[in-house]
């Protein structure tokens, strides 16, 4: 019994380790997104680059984001909801909020140990927003 | 008999410590993620601030603080969040540096963690450099 309980805390430290990284580099990331997104855009200065958000997201997240799917969402519009989007998947979501621009990534990465998903929630939803950048002279 | 009696004492004694653990690793990871949480709100409130027009305190503090409550909002485990930024004038200034500092509190109260955990105070701290060639207002 004691050997059982072990390896549970071992195995709850090492997936609650690897949930952490994860979620914090999805933080990390959207902060890198949402400043683009709230940039200037190339055809007009005066507009959000909402666009621009998803390939720096990208590029951070897929690093520690096993086997995972990283998919734009609905442009210049809130994520859908968590249990509309399949395991396996994130979706990165850039849009204005009045005068801020937000950026989400929401979903269900992978894990290392496949079967782990679908005994533990370890969702990923995170919404950061920053106020738009105005090139005005 | 005696063996049945020294592994009941045995796991009697290990049971609660790695019941402990478990739930230590449980808070140490919602503590880490309530932390990054704060610091990337802190972080982009700065660098909102520094977008603004030069010679701008106000409207810069506007947006650090529109910026950072907006991000906050959306994370339930950090309660209490405030954001004072620098009081200089000078700060705010093209090329100039501000510094902004958020504190908040890990809301432990809210979640099953609460029978070992109260609420924990923690704080950030970022800064940002303006562009030497931001205007003023026209």
């Amino acid at each position: 019994m004691v050997v059982a309980a072990f390896l549970l805390v071992t195995f709850a430290a090492v997936s609650a380790a690897f949930h952490a990284i994860q979620r914090a580099m999805a933080e990390t990331a959207a902060a890198a997104g949402v400043q683009i997104a709230a940039s200037g855009s190339p055809t007009n200065p005066d507009k959000p680059y909402l666009a621009g958000a998803f390939q720096p997201t990208h590029d951070l997240l897929q690093s520690v984001m096993f086997q995972t799917r990283i998919d734009p969402g609905p442009a210049a519009q809130p994520c859908p909801p968590k249990d509309q989007i399949g395991q396996a998947t994130l979706v990165v979501c850039a849009y204005p909020d009045g005068a801020l621009v937000a950026e989400t990534i929401r979903g269900h990465p992978n894990f290392p140990i496949p079967w782990i998903t679908q005994l533990l929630p370890w969702d990923i939803d995170v919404t950061v927003e920053m106020h738009e950048v105005s090139y005005q002279p | 008999m005696r063996q049945d009696g020294q592994a009941l004492i045995e796991t009697a004694v290990t049971l609660p410590v790695l019941i402990a653990l478990f739930f230590g690793f449980l808070g140490a990871g919602v503590g880490a993620q309530a932390y990054v949480d704060l610091n990337t709100a802190v972080y982009l409130a700065a660098a909102s601030s520094v977008t603004s027009y030069s010679d701008e305190m106000a409207l810069s503090k506007q947006y650090a603080q529109d910026t950072f409550d907006a991000t906050v909002r959306h994370d339930s485990i950090i309660q209490r969040a405030q954001l004072t930024c620098s009081n200089n004038p000078a700060d705010y200034a093209a090329g100039a540096t501000v510094t902004c500092q958020g504190s908040a509190s890990i809301a432990f109260s809210q979640t099953p963690l609460s029978i070992i955990f109260g609420d924990v105070p923690i704080g950030a701290s970022a800064s940002a450099t303006r562009s030497p060639y931001r205007s003023r207002r026209p």
